[in-house]
């Protein structure tokens, strides 16, 4: 097998991907080659990513709210209509979480539990058939709290990853003989704008001084490095790579200093 | 390990290792509060176990308010709470492309909020006591294994997020909170399962044979005890050597 990035014919779906690392990991599969859909909640803001995209052919608009069951059902109902299958399913979409355990209301994580796994889950259940068609592969994106405890007001957020990554080796092992591989990157601190605006409400740059001062590698990842990590365990030369989960996180989770 | 004065909540405590935890601790000297769905069903378990420093506390946790309602009841029988164990839990019986929706919103709202709403509404009291957690997880949740149990190992991975991030959040207030991951283990809950594959668990399982309650139990009360007092966001894995091989199921 030669060793080389090459999405051409690959039809991928990218949840999440108007923005922050779902978009740097749309943007990387169609720059190899991949017709590439581009998911996010609004018609306008899919309609603005792909403009800024470059647009054309092979960049398909499917926007919709990925965290309930009936979108999910028309969204991949008539993405998989339009393309006759599909190769890649990168579940990327998700929130972060501010939110001490005795503020946690109800509906608080109902609204977590279904956008950051629920999700997930349907969505790929949705798909799976048409992966054992292609052979084709998942990739989850969870996070450093899905390995390791995080700081306070990331319980929701941490119960979330951590189920996701179980539910990408249960995945893997249940599809395993039928072709289909599942598997997961661990991003740690990553530029983003989900990041940014927590910053933000944090002020005096506390939470990027923390982040440069906490990882190991001394500085915060990027949307275009976590996109490697997801092309790659999609890529073809991966493909005895399956129950994975990458960790791309700058040091963060095999320990660090405070 | 002594729990004399000692007031300990378990959720699902009528039968199988919630029941095995509570006869313990009360053996040791605690106050239990009895949990399960049917009030019968708790009088029954506490005729079972002895009468004494035992509170029925009957509720179903698979909604948030009946959470709050049957934690709220247990904190006032008992006076407060030294240790909440979260321990009820359903098994799942499909695989990712069977399972429906209805049959996710039950087994995540009964294993896994259940866990984080009845901890919310036990908070309060622990903070006084300095008291502590034990979340029922699963080896389940650490390694890959039979896609039927797809829901189950989701939710109890999702359980060890909760505990680990807890742990952390609630370590300035002196409050612990910890995990144990069963294997195998003879329950009224894992007996219909064991009967399918009961030579399965023998060929899987290092020790070759089912945990019983008690031994999770063990686990579960040295964690609450204060002989575990520095131990807090930590897994004990008791499930016959499972872990240790990553396996628990074969193939078909």
């Amino acid at each position: 097998m030669k060793i080389q990035f090459d999405f051409s014919d690959k039809r991928v779906l990218v949840t999440g991907s108007t923005m922050g690392i779902g978009r740097a990991a749309a943007e990387a599969f169609r720059e190899l080659g991949a017709t590439v859909a581009i998911n996010g909640r609004t018609d306008a803001s899919v309609a603005k990513a792909i403009a800024e995209l470059g647009g054309g052919p092979h960049l398909v608009a499917a926007p919709g709210d990925l965290s309930t069951t009936t979108e999910i059902n028309t969204v991949i109902g008539a993405l998989l209509a339009r393309w006759d299958g599909i190769d890649v399913l990168v579940n990327n979409a998700g929130r972060g979480d501010d939110c001490v355990v005795d503020n946690v209301t109800e509906e608080y994580w109902e609204k977590m539990l279904a956008l950051n796994l629920k999700g997930a889950f349907f969505t790929t259940q949705a798909c799976i058939p048409a992966l054992k068609v292609s052979r084709g592969c998942v990739v989850n994106v969870a996070s450093g709290l899905g390995v390791m405890g995080g700081p306070p007001g990331s319980v929701v957020y941490s119960t979330t990853k951590t189920a996701m990554v179980q539910m990408t080796k249960m995945m893997a092992l249940e599809f395993a003989q039928q072709g289909v591989r599942v598997n997961a990157i661990v991003p740690g601190w990553i530029d983003t704008p989900m990041i940014r605006t927590e910053n933000e409400r944090l002020g005096d740059n506390g939470l990027f001084d923390y982040i440069e001062l906490t990882t190991p590698v001394g500085r915060i990842g990027t949307s275009e490095e976590m996109a490697g990590a997801i092309l790659y365990l999609a890529a073809p030369f991966a493909s005895f790579t399956t129950g994975s989960v990458l960790v791309a996180d700058g040091g963060l989770t095999s320990g660090h200093y405070v | 390990m002594d729990f004399k004065g000692r007031r300990v909540l378990i959720t699902g405590s009528t039968s199988g290792i919630g029941r095995a935890a509570a006869e313990l601790f009360h053996a040791a000297g605690a106050t239990v509060a009895i949990n399960g769905r049917s009030v019968q069903g708790v009088a029954k378990a506490i005729r079972e176990i002895g009468f004494e420093r035992l509170v029925a506390a009957p509720g179903d946790v698979g909604s948030v308010s009946g959470c709050e309602a049957m934690v709220g009841a247990a904190l006032t029988a008992l006076g407060g709470l030294d240790c909440l164990v979260n321990n009820v839990g359903i098994s799942s019986s499909a695989g990712t492309l069977d399972v429906t929706e209805a049959q996710w919103d039950e087994l995540m709202g009964i294993n896994l909020r259940s866990a984080m709403f009845c901890t919310r509404a036990a908070l309060p009291a622990l903070r006084i006591s300095r008291g502590n957690i034990v979340m029922v997880s699963s080896a389940a949740a650490l390694m890959a294994g039979p896609s039927e149990c797809m829901l189950y190992a989701i939710s109890k991975a999702g359980l060890i997020g909760l505990a680990r991030t807890l742990a952390l959040e609630v370590a300035p207030d002196h409050v612990r909170v910890n995990c144990v991951c069963p294997g195998y283990t003879d329950t009224p809950l894992a007996r219909r399962r064991f009967e399918r594959i009961g030579d399965v668990v023998a060929k899987v399982t290092p020790l070759a044979r089912l945990g019983s309650a008690r031994e999770i139990a063990s686990a579960i009360v040295y964690l609450a005890s204060e002989d575990a007092g520095y131990c807090t966001g930590t897994n004990m894995v008791n499930d016959g050597g499972c872990y240790a091989g990553a396996s628990w199921g074969t193939r078909g």
